[in-house]
């Protein structure tokens, strides 16, 4: 399956709020304050999503509530569905600035 | 599987008992968006019902699990964003009397719970118990009734 339309599988699944997240995503998200909502939303909002070959993970880079950046990893697999691996804030490249116009 | 929690959301006296996990080789330990909705909940109504005293961790957790910026926090209670920063920062600080018991009745209903409406009943209570211990096994029970 290509890796775009896995990726879109797995927004679809995080939409839905049928997702698992890591323990490590939940150690992340209480470090940084976010939370699962927080994931919907980002997934609601993705404006950039790559494949990353080294990690083989999906990444995801969308908004926060408050409309700040914020992007999460995940993984999908077949036994049990889609893996939020890790999730952060960031800020935009300007590249990235540009598609949000 | 099932495990207990503790700390959940950062706060440090919640503990939960029997969550089911999931476990894998290559990701560890993940726990179901589904099982940490339901937890969320049965925490916050807890906070609610059992009157803690609301502080600035409790303003945070209820902000997080809504899914609801500083702002629009803030213009549920009438209030600026930064004004819900300033609450949050101050984790230990317990909010005003007016605050807590304005915030109680907005996340009530958000929660669907019906509080009695006076304003003794919405303070928090500065001799409820120092751990709050949730059983996730309970709320399946429910659930499934």
């Amino acid at each position: 399956m290509s890796h775009r339309l896995e990726s879109q599988k797995i927004l679809k699944a995080i939409l839905a709020n049928q997702f698992l997240l890591r323990d490590h995503a939940v150690q992340r998200s209480d470090e940084r304050a976010l939370s699962r909502q927080n994931v919907i939303h980002v997934a609601s909002t993705v404006i950039e999503w790559k494949w990353q070959e080294d990690k083989q993970t999906h990444w995801f880079i969308g908004f926060l509530e408050e409309g700040q950046p914020g992007g999460f990893t995940a993984i999908r697999d077949e036994v049990e569905g889609v893996w939020v691996v890790t999730l952060f804030k960031r800020k935009l490249t300007r590249r990235e600035k540009g598609l949000m116009k | 599987m099932t495990r207990t929690l503790k700390g959940f959301m950062n706060l440090s006296y919640v503990e939960i008992l029997h969550v089911p996990y999931v476990e894998s080789k290559q990701w560890g330990r993940a726990t179901s968006a589904e099982v940490l909705k339901n937890l969320e909940s049965q925490v916050a109504r807890a906070l609610l019902l059992q009157r803690r005293p609301l502080r600035g961790e409790e303003v945070l957790f209820f902000r997080r699990i809504l899914g609801l910026s500083q702002k629009q926090l803030g213009s549920y209670l009438g209030y600026s964003d930064v004004a819900i920063l300033k609450w949050e920062r101050q984790k230990l600080k317990r909010l005003d009397p007016v605050n807590e018991v304005a915030f109680r009745a907005l996340m009530a209903g958000f929660f669907n719970l019906k509080l009695l409406g006076t304003f003794a009943a919405l303070l928090g209570d500065e001799r409820s118990p120092k751990k709050l211990a949730v059983d996730y096994d309970e709320h399946a029970k429910e659930a499934a009734a």
